[in-house]
C-alpha cells in the first residue's frame, strides 16, 4: 500500500506535495470566505454553496491533483474516509442562530449539519462512487479515519481511498463549545488529504508513490501508546514527512490514537524518487 | 441487543407491538405543535423515558445519552450473562448517530445552560459511554448520515474481519429535538401524518427517536449468535447532497457488492428490509434499484419506518436489530400504512405479516444525505 499525493489547507497557506502556496488574498487574513478562485484556477460551480468545512475539505483534496474523470465515468473502487473532531459545529451554530428569524430554518445550510456532506462533496467533485465512512473520535478523530482508510484498502474493498482530516471552527461557534480544551482557546480550520492506494491502482492511473504505508501491528508499540499525538498534529508530521524536501526522517511512525486504544502503529517508509 | 423507540422499551416488546400494527407516530409531546411542516412525530412516551432513567440511575439529563446507556448495558449485560469469560477490556464501542446530544447543543446556543459535558460532539459521547460500561477496547463515532447505523455496524464487522479486535458493541443513537424538525421542515421533507413509505399517497416522512445496540463479534465458544454479517456494500450516488440518485445507481451498486461478498445469489434472500423513508424520491429510487437487481426474484419488501418513524442515524441499529428478532419469529412484518404501491418499478410490498418456515436471509437498506448508501446482508445461519 502506499501514498501517492498529499495536500493541505489551513489559515496561512495551502499546498501539495507538488507545491506550496500562500494566500492569493493574503491581506484579508484568516479565509473566514473562502473562495475557489483563491486557491484554484479550474471550474467547481457547487463551491459557493459549500460551507466552510467542505470547502476545506474540498480545497486539500484538490490538492491531490486528481485528473479529471472523463463524462459518465465514475470510481466504485475507491474510497472516501473523513476524520473530523467538531464536525459540522460551524453550520450547526449558524443554522440555529438563522432559525430564530422569520422563515425558520435555512434549506440551504441544513444538509451540511451533517459533517458527512464533506464526502458527498468530494464524491460529486470526483465521481467517487465507492464506501465512505465519517469518524469521529475526540482529539483522535484525524488519526482514527486514516485508520479506517489504510484498513480499507488493505483489505481490498477499494483500490484506492482519499482520506481527509479536517476541522473547522471559527471564533463565534468557538465560544459554543461545550469543552474548548482541545483547541487550546484558538479557532482552527484546517484539512489535510492524502491519497492512500495499492501500487496496482498506482500504475494504472500514472501515479508516483510518495511513500508506503502500512499498520504494525507489533505488540511492542503498546509501550508508545502514551506519545499519541492529537489529530492535526500527527497529519502534520505525516504531510511535512510526505511533502518536504528534507529526507532527514527514513521512516515516520505514528502510534495508535488513544481512544483507538489499539496496540498498532502506522508505519510511513518514504519512496526515493529514481 | 437492545432497542428502545417509540413503541417501547426492550426487543421483543417492540416487536409485540409491531405484531399488534401499533404505529408510534403519534400527535408531538415534547416538542410545541404548529411550529414545524408537521404536528406528529414518533417520540419515545414519557412513561418509558421515567422507566429507563430510574432504571439506569444515569447522573446527566442528556436524553440521548440515557437512551444510548441503557441499550448498550443490557447488550453488554446479555453477553456477560452468558459467559464468564468476556473481557471488557477487548470490546470495542462505536456510536453511530448524526447529532448526538442535539439537546444540549441547543441549550447550549441559546445560552440557557453553563458547562455541559459535551454530549453534543459525537466522539467525547462514544468515548463517555465506552467509559461507563467499562469498555477498553477501540472508541470512535461514525456520522455518515442516516446511514450511520449500517456504516457502524459494517465497520465493526471490517475491524473483526481484518483481526483489530473480537468484539465491538455498536451503539445508535438519535432524538428529537427542535434542530431537526426545523431543518427538515425546511427542506418540506416531512409529511403532516405518520408516513406511508412506497404508498401512492405517500407525502414525506416522520421523524423519531430511538436507540438501539448490537454486538458484533467472531465467533466466540459459549455466546449463541442471534444472526451472521454474510456480507455488505457501500456506496455513493455521487450525484446530489440532499437528493438520492433518480435511477438508483448508488444503491444498485452497494446491493450488487452486498450480494458479492455474502456470496449468495438474488433468489437466496427472503426479505428486504428497505430504507422506505415516505418520501417521492427516496422510495421511487429504492425501487430501480430493487428491480435492477432482483429483477423477478425480488423478496417481500417492507418498511419499519410506518411503526416509529426514522431515526436518523440510529435507523441502521434499530432496524437491524428488529431484523434479527423478525429471524427469530420467522416473520416478515408488515409495511405499516400501505395501501396500494406507488412507485414506477414494480416491487413486492409485504402489506400484511407473513409468516415463513424459515426467515434466513434478509437484507437491510439505508440512505442518506450526501448520497450514501449502505447495506448488510444477515443470516440465520450460525444461529444459536
Amino acid at each position: 500500500m502506499i501514498v501517492t499525493a498529499c495536500g493541505y489547507i489551513d489559515e496561512t497557506s495551502f499546498g501539495s506535495n507538488r507545491s506550496l502556496s500562500t494566500w492569493r488574498n493574503s491581506d484579508s487574513g484568516r479565509p473566514d470566505q473562502l473562495r475557489w478562485r483563491m486557491v484554484c484556477d479550474s471550474v467547481f460551480d457547487r463551491f459557493g454553496r459549500l460551507d466552510l468545512l467542505s470547502r476545506f475539505a474540498v480545497v486539500a483534496v484538490e490538492m491531490l491533483r486528481l485528473r479529471p474523470p472523463p463524462p459518465n465515468v465514475t470510481f466504485p473502487d475507491m474510497g472516501i474516509s473523513v476524520g473530523t473532531q467538531f464536525g459540522s459545529f460551524e453550520v450547526d451554530v449558524g443554522f440555529m442562530q438563522g432559525k430564530k428569524g422569520p422563515g425558520g430554518g435555512s434549506p440551504i445550510l441544513f444538509p451540511y449539519t451533517l459533517p458527512s456532506t464533506v464526502i458527498g462533496e468530494i464524491a460529486i467533485r470526483h465521481r467517487i462512487t465507492g464506501p465512505s465512512v465519517c469518524v469521529q473520535a475526540g482529539t483522535d478523530s484525524a488519526l482514527a479515519a486514516l485508520w479506517q482508510s489504510v484498513r480499507l484498502v488493505e483489505s481490498g474493498e477499494v483500490a484506492a481511498c482519499i482520506y481527509v482530516g479536517c476541522d473547522g471552527i471559527f471564533a463565534t461557534s468557538h465560544l459554543c463549545l461545550p469543552d474548548k480544551s482541545h483547541t487550546q482557546g484558538n479557532a482552527s480550520c484546517f484539512a489535510y488529504a492524502f491519497l492512500i492506494e495499492n501500487e496496482n491502482n498506482a500504475r494504472k492511473h500514472s501515479r508516483t508513490p510518495l511513500a508506503q504505508i502500512s499498520i504494525d501491528n507489533n505488540p511492542n508499540s503498546r509501550a508508545e501508546k502514551s506519545s499519541a499525538q492529537d489529530s492535526r498534529e500527527g497529519l502534520d508530521r505525516l504531510y511535512k514527512y510526505l511533502a518536504a524536501s528534507d529526507a532527514s526522517s527514513k521512516v515516520l511512525k505514528l502510534t495508535a490514537p488513544a481512544t483507538l486504544r489499539t496496540a498498532s502503529a502506522l508505519v510511513i517508509r518514504r519512496i526515493e524518487s529514481s | 441487543m437492545d432497542v428502545i423507540n417509540a413503541l417501547g422499551s426492550g426487543t421483543e416488546n417492540v416487536w409485540a407491538q409491531m405484531m399488534k400494527k401499533t404505529c408510534g407516530i403519534t400527535p408531538m409531546r415534547r416538542l410545541t405543535q404548529g411550529l414545524y411542516q408537521t404536528s406528529v412525530s414518533a417520540e419515545i412516551p414519557p412513561d418509558v423515558e421515567d422507566m429507563i432513567r430510574a432504571r439506569e440511575n444515569c447522573k446527566t439529563n442528556s436524553r440521548a445519552y440515557l437512551f444510548a446507556l441503557a441499550v448498550g448495558r443490557q447488550a453488554i449485560r446479555q453477553i456477560s450473562d452468558a459467559s464468564s469469560d468476556v473481557d471488557m477490556d477487548k470490546i470495542g464501542l462505536i456510536l453511530a448517530t448524526t447529532k448526538a446530544d442535539i439537546n444540549e447543543f441547543e441549550t447550549i446556543v441559546s445560552g440557557r445552560q453553563g458547562p455541559s459535558p459535551g454530549f453534543s460532539n459525537p466522539g467525547l459521547m462514544a468515548s463517555a459511554l465506552a467509559n461507563e460500561l467499562g469498555l477498553a477496547g477501540p472508541v470512535f463515532a461514525v456520522s455518515n448520515a442516516c446511514a450511520s447505523g449500517l456504516v457502524a455496524i459494517i465497520q465493526a464487522a471490517r475491524m473483526i474481519q481484518q483481526r483489530d479486535i473480537d468484539t465491538v458493541l455498536v451503539i445508535g443513537v438519535d432524538v428529537l429535538a427542535d434542530f431537526l424538525l426545523s431543518g427538515f421542515s425546511s427542506l418540506c421533507a416531512l409529511s403532516p401524518n405518520p408516513c406511508r413509505p412506497y404508498d401512492k399517497r405517500r407525502d414525506g416522512l416522520s421523524l423519531g427517536e430511538g436507540a438501539a445496540a448490537v454486538i458484533v463479534s467472531r465467533e466466540t465458544p459459549g455466546l449463541a449468535a442471534l444472526g451472521t454479517i454474510r456480507g455488505w456494500g457501500v456506496s455513493n450516488d455521487a450525484n446530489h447532497i440532499t437528493g438520492p440518485s433518480p435511477t438508483g445507481e448508488g444503491l444498485k451498486l452497494a446491493l450488487a457488492k452486498t450480494l458479492n461478498t455474502a456470496k449468495m445469489q438474488p433468489n437466496e434472500i427472503d426479505y428486504i428490509n428497505g430504507h422506505g423513508t415516505g418520501t417521492l424520491y427516496n422510495d421511487e429510487m429504492e425501487s430501480h434499484a430493487y428491480s435492477a437487481v432482483f429483477g423477478k426474484l425480488l423478496p417481500p419488501v417492507s418498511s419499519m419506518k410506518g411503526y416509529f418513524g426514522h431515526t436518523l442515524g440510529a435507523a441502521g441499529v434499530v432496524e437491524t436489530v428488529l431484523c434479527l428478532t423478525a429471524m427469530r419469529h420467522n416473520t416478515i412484518p408488515c409495511n405499516l400504512n400501505f395501501e396500494s404501491l406507488g412507485v414506477t418499478r414494480k416491487i413486492n410490498i409485504a402489506d400484511e405479516h407473513i409468516p415463513v418456515d424459515n426467515l434466513k436471509n434478509i437484507i437491510t437498506v439505508k440512505c442518506g444525505f450526501g448520497g450514501v448508501n449502505a447495506v448488510l446482508a444477515l443470516s440465520a445461519e450460525g444461529r444459536g
